[in-house]
């Protein structure tokens, strides 16, 4: 009746001749789901024995009986099935029978994958099996598509990423993602080594389209070989914080690749050419630019880009998104927010001068969102109401250690109304003042925004 | 009742009820027994573990004195017992003739199923037993059922339930000479050989090199407190003005003694409540009067039901996040070693003293967790465990969640600056000075980031960073710009909100959890999503619904993080494409 388990099944000794829970759910939900419902297995009926069968499986009780037709379904259907399944309740599922072996491996079910790679010293986190990995790399890395390695913050980790990618040669990638989940460990490689091993797909997958190596050694020369492999697919570059890499390097990528739709990158990168070459007449609407400034040491010095390059830019890609992430010391912000800028939103993820978020009231017409961690001990009642009179597409703000009257608040959330859908304000944030306590500013806010409001409060114990 | 029946009012190994103002259990003890038996059962295993330190000890050693003192005035004692108490009370009852055990309610999960042994071992003994509940200001199990039987997640909700309770309990008045009169006893001549609180040496603490304790453990201090000048407590009815004073232990500091149950919280309620009244002409007090109390009830509530509330593995509400594992980075915070002069004082602070204002708490929690270390909160709730006298269980694994937003929707975007938060907080360098004496000569322009100082100063001031005094650990603005995307990265994976906005997402999650509580409650549904949670810790969070979380595990790697349309989706679409690659 059951069909010997081949023993290609590897991470599991113990092989249960039995539907995995899951999955019988999954089965027993199937036409119930919309979302299930609009795959491969309309229209198609299942073999009569099944169909004859079904009212008792959903009783779970009689599985041995029902055993013969479980392992008779479709391959369509259970390939629909499968893809709702974490890994995992596949393998279990995938010793039920050769047939359900065979669907297991099917290239559909290995397009896409996570490898996540920790060291038991570094993380609480489970690592990816390495003779999973080895499996894959075997058997089905022709069918990858979509790759991450989520690797924790040893070396190790990072090391065998790298060695992983270095055997992806025969495989055609559409999107790569390297996510350090901790600290940066793809900074700690060897420069050579990391290069090397990013080449690898650089050059075999010749139809990337999404690229994220924020925080690793990436470099120009590598960035060349990206592009003279890649540059008609490419559509996303998320290379934030990548010390090796040049405005020259990224300039290169931007004018070749035509189709590139959102970038991220550091401040140094950015220059007056690249935005010229982003808002060129071939290039696709750039629909996100990311920016982090970032100093490293204290009163470092920031050139300035010209308002034409950004007034290029909108005019180009009117709806595109620029997000600034600001980690700065107050006194390096003298280049910034002197004139008119695009940006849409904004985070300062240290203190920021009163003076300088004047100046964003004045020059950032564009602004849906501001965050502001931290600021001086002086109220910041004209700043705010002034982004509420300037910003009008303002949606969103969030408030550290920052202090506002809450009469000046309350005026704040008045001018912005209804189109304020976040409102994140530190308890502290808010000054009583004459007109308003703390026990009832909330009503006052909500009011204005026409739903109940509260701020952020923070535990005190 | 039997003439030679011994009434016995057992306190529990842990802190709880060591008072005679407003403790129930002990009224239902001496309600017309003969004999009753104050008894305190010490498990000097617990001693010598790690994870209750010298302070905690020295304040319980001393609550447990003064509390025998106040039984000596009423012609009685306190029975101090070494041992298990699973071996200790079947030799009590026996020896003693037992009749009635009463105790105070514990809602924690340990101390639940603590109790219901003990509850167990009187039940075959034919010991009558009474369990009152006196820790907490309301019946916890109460404000659960409100919630649709489950527990509040967000403090806002918690505050509505608790608005449309009545006022809690008034406390029950002290324990008379007059009650304790009409039962004895019973003690011996050789009492304070068996019987007698034990002193730190006993249990193995090297009390030589020690300084004298600044919170004084005991009811006696706790009541002393409540009586401060008007003055004081006025300070709690405005809005509070953080500085230098408030972080430095303060004759008006309670929270220790709640934890210890030297106070009852609801006379703490009462007392807040008339003084506000008195001084405001009888307004009703606004809920933040009591918003410390309310935060202890909070966090008491929501762990009542969880045993894993003090781990992120295996617990429902914890989000799960990669913590970074490093014990060489843990042990520098934990011993003021991380070169940022406002950590490292709190932390000396708090090993010193057992006591830290709660901004500092914060400081440190999110230096340790998100702001800069990354290292997991429950590295940072064990250290607290140790060394903080207000450690209650629920409060401080709760408190560590929500300061590393692991839990309770908290918004990840504010982190605490090691230098600038403690530049606000203390301009002059006066509580850093304090101690840190070996910073004590730096000028207050460099003293909260002495690293920055030129050399010449570091020399004239005596301190040498990187040879007197570490050079600091991280580089602030480099570990928050990573940590923070990180926050972003797990929270985008949680929620189904695919915008830009870096508020966007928590709150998103926030709308989805509350409206899961208000429509799915029916036990079925409830099962399904924790099965479905199950094997897959990075989806743990209370969020949306299954079959969303379902179709939503299937995505990857995301061409786009705010258009749904250019979402990269690996099978179903990938599916659709390629139909005929099944064939190979």
């Amino acid at each position: 009746m059951w069909e010997k388990v081949e023993s290609e099944v590897f991470f599991f000794s113990t092989a249960k001749l039995q539907t995995p829970d899951r999955m019988k759910r999954a089965l027993c939900q199937r036409g119930t789901e919309d979302d299930i419902g609009e795959g491969p297995s309309h229209g198609v009926s299942p073999p009569p024995e099944f169909r004859k069968r079904k009212r008792k499986t959903e009783e779970w009780d009689e599985e041995e009986e029902v055993g013969v037709e479980w392992s008779r379904m479709p391959q369509e259907i259970l390939l629909h099935v499968f893809q709702y399944l974490p890994l995992l309740d596949r393998a279990h599922a995938s010793l039920v029978s050769r047939g359900w072996n065979q669907v297991f491996h099917m290239p559909e079910l290995w397009r896409c994958f996570e490898f996540e790679l920790n060291q038991p010293a570094s993380s609480y986190l489970k690592a990816t099996h390495p003779d999973l990995i080895k499996q894959i790399i075997k058997k089905h890395s022709n069918h990858l598509q979509y790759v991450s390695f989520k690797v924790d913050s040893s070396t190790e980790s990072a090391e065998a990423a790298c060695d992983i990618l270095s055997q992806l040669v025969n495989c055609s990638l559409k999107t790569l993602g390297l996510i350090s989940t901790a600290r940066p460990s793809f900074m700690e490689l060897p420069k050579s080594h990391f290069i090397s091993a990013l080449t690898v797909v650089f050059v075999n997958s010749k139809s990337l389209s999404s690229l994220k190596i924020d925080d690793t050694p990436v470099d120009d020369p590598s960035l060349k070989v990206l592009v003279a492999n890649n540059s008609d697919t490419l559509k996303l570059l998320k290379m934030s914080s990548c010390p090796h890499v040049s405005p020259a390097g990224i300039l290169c990528v931007a004018d070749q690749c035509h189709g590139l739709r959102e970038l991220a990158l550091n401040y140094h990168l950015l220059s007056d050419e690249l935005l010229l070459s982003l808002s060129s007449e071939k290039h696709v609407h750039l629909e996100h630019l990311r920016i982090d400034v970032v100093s490293d040491t204290p009163g470092q010095h920031f050139h300035t880009i010209k308002k034409s390059s950004w007034d290029a830019m909108v005019k180009h890609s009117p709806k595109f998104n620029l997000v600034m992430y600001f980690f700065l010391y107050e006194d390096e912000f003298g280049p910034f927010f002197k004139n008119e800028i695009p940006v849409t939103h904004l985070y300062f993820g240290r203190s920021v001068s009163k003076d300088v978020l004047g100046r964003v009231g004045l020059h950032c017409p564009r602004l849906v969102e501001l965050v502001v961690c931290a600021n001086g001990l002086r109220p910041l009642d004209e700043e705010l109401i002034r982004i509420a009179r300037r910003c009008t597409q303002l949606s969103a703000i969030g408030l550290g250690e920052c202090e506002v009257s809450c009469s000046a608040f309350v005026e704040f959330v008045k001018m912005c109304g209804r189109r304020l859908s976040q409102l994140s304000i530190m308890e502290e944030v808010l000054v009583p003042d004459h007109r308003y306590g703390l026990d009832d500013i909330h009503w006052e806010v909500s009011k204005h925004l026409g739903r109940v409001w509260f701020p952020d409060m923070m535990p005190c114990w | 009742m039997k003439r030679d029946g011994v009434e016995t009012y057992g306190f529990e190994a842990r802190q709880s009820g060591l008072r005679l103002h407003d403790n129930p259990a002990l009224q239902e003890a001496l309600d017309g027994a003969d004999t009753v038996r104050c008894v305190y059962i010490l498990d000097p295993l617990f001693a010598g573990s790690a994870n209750v330190g010298f302070n905690r000890w020295r304040f319980l050693l001393e609550a447990l004195e003064d509390l025998d003192a106040s039984l000596r005035k009423l012609n009685s004692r306190l029975f101090v017992l070494r041992g298990q108490p699973t071996n200790v009370f079947p030799q009590l009852f026996k020896e003693w003739n037992v009749t009635r055990l009463t105790f105070e309610h514990d809602s924690e999960p340990y101390g639940k199923k603590r109790d219901a042994t003990i509850l167990k071992m009187a039940q075959d003994f034919g010991v009558e037993t009474r369990v009152r509940n006196s820790h907490t200001l309301y019946k916890l199990t109460r404000i659960i059922k409100m919630n649709n039987n489950t527990p509040p997640l967000t403090f806002k909700r918690f505050q509505v339930i608790v608005q449309m309770l009545e006022l809690p309990k008034k406390p029950l008045p002290t324990v008379t000479r007059q009650q304790m009169d009409c039962c004895q006893t019973g003690v011996a001549a050789n009492h304070d050989e068996h019987y007698r609180v034990p002193s730190l040496k006993e249990l193995g603490f090297q009390t030589d090199s020690l300084g004298p304790a600044v919170w004084r453990g005991g009811e006696t201090e706790a009541l002393e407190r409540l009586k401060v000048d008007k003055k004081g407590w006025k300070s709690r009815f405005e809005r509070p003005d953080v500085g230098v004073a408030s972080l430095m232990a303060s004759g008006t500091g309670l929270s220790p003694y709640l934890s210890f149950g030297c106070l009852s919280c609801r006379t703490l309620y009462y007392r807040l409540r008339d003084l506000y009244m008195s001084a405001r002409k009888h307004c009703t007090p606004p809920l933040s009067l009591f918003a410390q109390l309310l935060w202890r009830e909070f966090f008491y509530t929501a762990a009542s039901n969880n045993p894993r509330f003090d781990r992120m593995e295996g617990n429902p509400i914890c989000v799960q996040i990669p913590w970074d594992q490093n014990p060489e980075a843990l042990a520098k915070w934990a011993e003021g070693r991380t070169g940022f002069p406002w950590i490292d004082a709190i932390m000396t602070q708090l090993r010193q003293e057992g006591w830290i204002h709660h901004l500092a708490r914060h400081a440190v929690a999110c230096f340790l967790t998100r702001g800069d270390l990354w290292i997991s909160w429950e590295s940072g709730m064990k250290v607290f465990e140790e060394l903080l006298l207000d450690a209650d269980w629920s409060v401080n694994a709760g408190s560590w969640m929500w300061l590393s937003c692991s839990s309770f929707f908290q918004q990840f975007f504010h982190c605490y600056c090691p230098v600038g938060f403690g530049r606000r907080t203390d301009p002059s360098g006066e509580y850093i000075r304090r101690y840190i004496p070996k910073l004590r000569d730096y000028p207050n322009r460099y003293i909260h980031e002495p690293w920055t100082a030129p050399e010449s100063v570091q020399k004239r001031a005596n301190c040498v960073v990187g040879v007197d005094y570490p050079r600091p650990m991280v580089s602030h603005a480099h570990s928050s710009r990573i940590n923070i995307e990180r926050m972003k990265q797990i929270y985008k994976s949680l929620s189904s909100y695919k915008g830009l906005s870096l508020l966007g997402s928590v709150s998103k999650i926030q709308e989805e959890a509350e409206s899961a509580v208000m429509t799915d409650v029916s036990p079925q549904s409830r099962i399904s999503n924790s099965s479905f949670h199950a094997g897959r810790p990075d989806r743990m969070l209370p969020g949306p619904s299954p079959s969303r979380k379902r179709a939503r595990s299937q995505e990857l790697l995301e061409l786009t993080e705010w258009g749904n349309e250019a979402k990269v989706r690996c099978c179903g679409s990938a599916n659709r494409e390629n139909s005929d690659s099944s064939e190979q």
